[in-house]
């Protein structure tokens, strides 16, 4: 129902294809049955389907490697699975674009996350039965043209929007006659406030997002055409929402189908009211722009903190290593090749300057979203390596970072002029000396500025790391807004805190270089007598007159 | 200045080409004991790159380089042969990511392996030497040109070499700090230091070494005691270039 196939799970699928044998791993997946664990993947932020909450009240289940709890629609049903086949009940967090190559790769046993059964997906998972059918709706304000719409011909002309990638934006949307379509939006809680802010008068979405919404907005109207003849045509392809698991791993399908089948429609249908009724704000926003951002602080206040922690812990620490990376690659590209040079010093050279071209070409010409697609579950997929997701973070970052760092150390290198090392030669430094005393520790405060850029791109860019589940600061953001719609207010408290980690560091670099660049005056040293030597700045040179030079000679 | 007839260099049909172009031609010149040679000549004729060549600096393209008989190239140790030739550049360079002190204390550890507080009370005779002791917390860009040359001079003697090489360490200079680097250099040529300076200052060479190398074009034109070469020049273009000098 949601978003089509991402690009990543594209990449994944040419490189498994490249490297032959889609279903080599069905056998370990197979294995959830036998280590009594279910691991189910959701986001946690697609409310009523699953949402994040910040405690286990109304039977949450915790979130791992998280302090946060998962409730809605797709954590009763996952746990009502767990307890029917006697297992132990996992919820990963993960991106919306993980999800398939999550199950794909055996990271996760099944994936119950409001996912339509398409046959797109078809190709690359194996679906269950349904266990939802998500029937398609309007949305509306109660002051819009549209109030009263009785069919879908009255929705003629309206201005209309849905999200990005899902059947409601490509195939219902463009059934309104003469309906003015604007671009797709990222998300629902995005499309919702596309709603609420006036942008648009319609928005087509599913019956459990539409009943959520409504609990969150009290001036949205329902538009529910459902069996009249004036609706939304759509294939049942497109309201069936189904669970998935690993190709081939029939065992857990037929496990599930098992306990799928006791179930009837409208055993669907109360649970989803269930799910609605206990979703965070399901009494609505209270009102006020300012009034919405305190509740958000009091409510989800820890998430936004440990958020930023991880962030500014995940940014700190990869800096750092990135930054030793790039140094270690920029005093080998540095490492002067003489004609004197032994063969094999000039041939391993060669090899090292190549292999860390290649490094540096490949991490900074390509998106570190990706990196840490194909880092994590290419691992997976390709070698049946389970990277822990916070090994997985930590090399990703630091290794782009290293990227960026190796060109700006060589650069910093090269950028020290030529007679501070004929000056140290000349005194009989060897390069390593020379390079130890006095060329790295200019070139370092020349890169001072360098790592401080790469510190804050760090703080920012961690953000990429909620495609593999990191709980770093953004994923809250997706996590409260997916699970209230407080879309604006989440956005300004991202924004302040954000802005007041790279203040802060900022700050702190420029006090270090302060600190490199050493005291900006000195105090002479009176060699006979005379205390109280007067102090100089740079600005005033002091003079030479002073001097008891002895001149032999005169010129 | 000396009688000590010990030779310390011995250059030996040097040449040095960079790429095609020949910049030094079979140079040939011996430096003894407390030799203070200077090496005058137009510019572009390749003295800086001599000097170079002298420690190393630049490779010498064919020819031998001796000191104390010993071929530099081809038996020494490289680093520890520069230790005991020192250098002083014409821009100085001097550490920028250190003080006074510490460019003067920095070669003696790291290179001699000097204890800190041996290394420090060498480098403060010769800062004081040349003037600057009052300035060892300074960093370079803190000074003045004469200051920062006086420095560097301090930095080589503090490795206590045997020879000293100078090239053009006053042209960098406004003409009101060439005294104060020349009294010092002066100073050292008194006493005794073997030195092989390279310069525009004609009353230095004329009046303080005593030994000059006329260089033209890559080749040693002329060469002898200052007396003779300023007085009485052989070589066409020794005595051009030297007209033009008084004329100036
Ligand atoms: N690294 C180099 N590559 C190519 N040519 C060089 C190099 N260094 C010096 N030269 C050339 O060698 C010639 C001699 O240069 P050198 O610096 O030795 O002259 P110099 O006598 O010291 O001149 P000046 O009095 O101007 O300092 C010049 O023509 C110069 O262009
Ligand atoms: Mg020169």
């Amino acid at each position: 129902m949601k978003r089509i196939l991402g690009l990543i799970t594209a990449l994944l699928l040419t490189t498994s294809l490249i490297c032959g044998g889609v279903t080599a791993h069905a056998a370990d997946a197979a294995d959830a049955l036998h280590d009594n664990t279910l691991t189910v993947a959701m986001e946690c932020a697609y409310a009523p389907y699953n949402w994040t909450q910040p405690d286990d009240s109304n039977g949450a289940v915790p979130i791992k490697d998280s302090s946060d709890y998962a409730n809605g629609y797709d954590v009763m049903m996952a746990k009502k699975i767990a307890e029917e086949l006697g297992m132990d009940l996992e919820i990963v967090r993960l991106d919306w674009d993980s999800l398939v190559p999550a199950v794909q790769s055996g990271t996760v046993d099944c994936v119950i996350a409001g996912q339509s059964i398409t046959s797109d997906r078809l190709e690359s998972v194996d679906f269950t039965a349904p266990y939802f059918y998500a029937s398609i709706v309007g949305l509306t304000r109660v002051d819009s043209p549209y109030a009263q719409a009785q069919g879908l011909s009255d929705l003629a002309g309206a201005t209309a929007t849905s999200q990005l990638g899902t059947i409601w934006y490509d195939s219902c949307l463009p059934q309104i006659a003469d309906g003015n379509i604007l671009t797709a939006q990222e998300s629902a809680p995005a499309m919702l406030m596309a709603l609420e802010t006036g942008r648009v008068n319609l928005i087509v979405t599913d019956i459990p997002t539409a009943k959520a919404a409504l609990n969150a907005y009290n001036d949205f109207v329902l538009l529910d055409f459902t069996d009249t003849d004036d609706n939304f045509v759509v294939s049942s392809e497109d309201v069936n929402i189904g669970i998935s698991v690993q190709k081939g791993n029939t065992q857990l399908k037929d496990a599930i189908n098992g306990v799928l089948n006791t179930m009837t429609v409208d055993d669907f249908n109360n649970l989803m009211d269930e799910a609605i009724a206990v979703q965070p704000l399901s009494s609505g926003l209270p009102q006020g722009f300012l009034a919405q951002i305190g509740y958000l602080l009091q409510n989800y206040g820890d998430s936004y903190a440990k958020g930023a922690g991880i962030t500014v812990v995940i940014a700190v620490i990869c800096t750092a290593i990135g930054c030793l990376i790039g140094l270690v690659c920029g005093i080998i590209q540095t490492i002067p090749c003489e004609k004197q040079d032994g063969v094999c010093k000039k041939i391993g050279l060669l090899l090292a300057r190549g292999i860390l071209r290649i490094y540096v070409e490949i991490f900074r010409g390509t998106p570190m979203i990706l990196q840490a697609v194909l880092i994590f579950y290419g691992a997976a997929f390709l070698f049946n390596i389970n990277l822990n997701m916070w090994s997985a973070a930590l090399i990703i970052v630091s290794v782009n970072t290293g990227a960026y760092m190796a060109e700006s150390v060589r650069g910093g290198i090269l950028s020290i002029p030529v007679g501070q090392t004929e000056g140290a030669k000349a005194i009989g430094m060897t390069h390593v000396q020379t390079m130890t005393n006095v060329i790295l520790p200019q070139a370092l405060r020349n890169i001072m500025p360098q790592v401080g850029n790469n510190l804050i791109i760090n703080i920012k860019d961690t953000s990429v790391l909620f495609i593999i589940g990191v709980a770093e600061l953004f994923s809250v953001h997706k996590g409260v807004v997916g699970a209230t719609y407080a879309y604006f207010p989440s956005a300004v408290i991202e924004m302040g805190i954000y802005l007041a980690m790279t203040l802060i560091c900022s700050a702190i670099l420029r006090f270090i270089e302060r600190r490199m660049d050493g005291e900006s005056e000195y105090a002479l040293v009176k060699q006979t007598g005379g205390l109280n030597a007067p102090r100089h700045t740079d600005s005033k040179q002091p003079k030479t007159g002073n001097l008891d030079l002895e001149m032999k000679g005169e010129h | 200045m000396s009688d000590n007839n010990r030779t310390i260099v011995e250059v030996q049909h040097l040449s040095k080409s960079f790429g095609p172009r020949e910049i030094l031609k079979d140079i040939n010149f011996t430096v003894k004991k407390g030799d203070v040679t200077t090496i005058i000549g137009p510019s572009g004729s390749g003295k800086s790159t001599l000097l170079r060549c002298l420690n190393l600096l630049e490779t010498p393209t064919s020819g031998d380089i001796l000191f104390h008989g010993q071929n530099i190239e081809k038996t020494m140790n490289i680093p520890a042969y520069r230790s005991k030739v020192g250098m002083v550049f014409q821009s100085f360079n001097l550490f920028s990511n250190m003080t006074v002190l510490q460019n003067c204390m920095v070669g003696q550890e790291k290179v001699l392996r000097r204890d800190k507080e041996t290394a420090r009370q060498k480098a403060m005779t010769y800062l004081q030497k040349v003037g600057m002791a009052e300035y060892i917390n300074a960093r370079p860009r803190q000074l003045s040109g004469g200051q920062q040359q006086r420095v560097a001079i301090a930095r080589a003697l503090a490795m206590e070499p045997e020879l000293l090489l100078f090239d053009e360490p006053t042209s960098a200079l406004d003409p009101e700090m060439v005294g104060e680097v020349l009294a010092v250099m002066q100073n050292l040529a008194a006493e005794g230091m073997t030195m092989i300076v390279v310069t525009h200052e004609m009353a230095f060479a004329r009046d303080v070494s005593n030994h000059v190398v006329f260089m033209a074009d890559g080749y040693i034109c002329e060469e002898g005691n200052p007396a003779d070469l300023f007085g009485n020049p052989q070589n066409e273009r020794t005595k051009d270039f030297l007209s033009r000098f008084r004329q100036n």
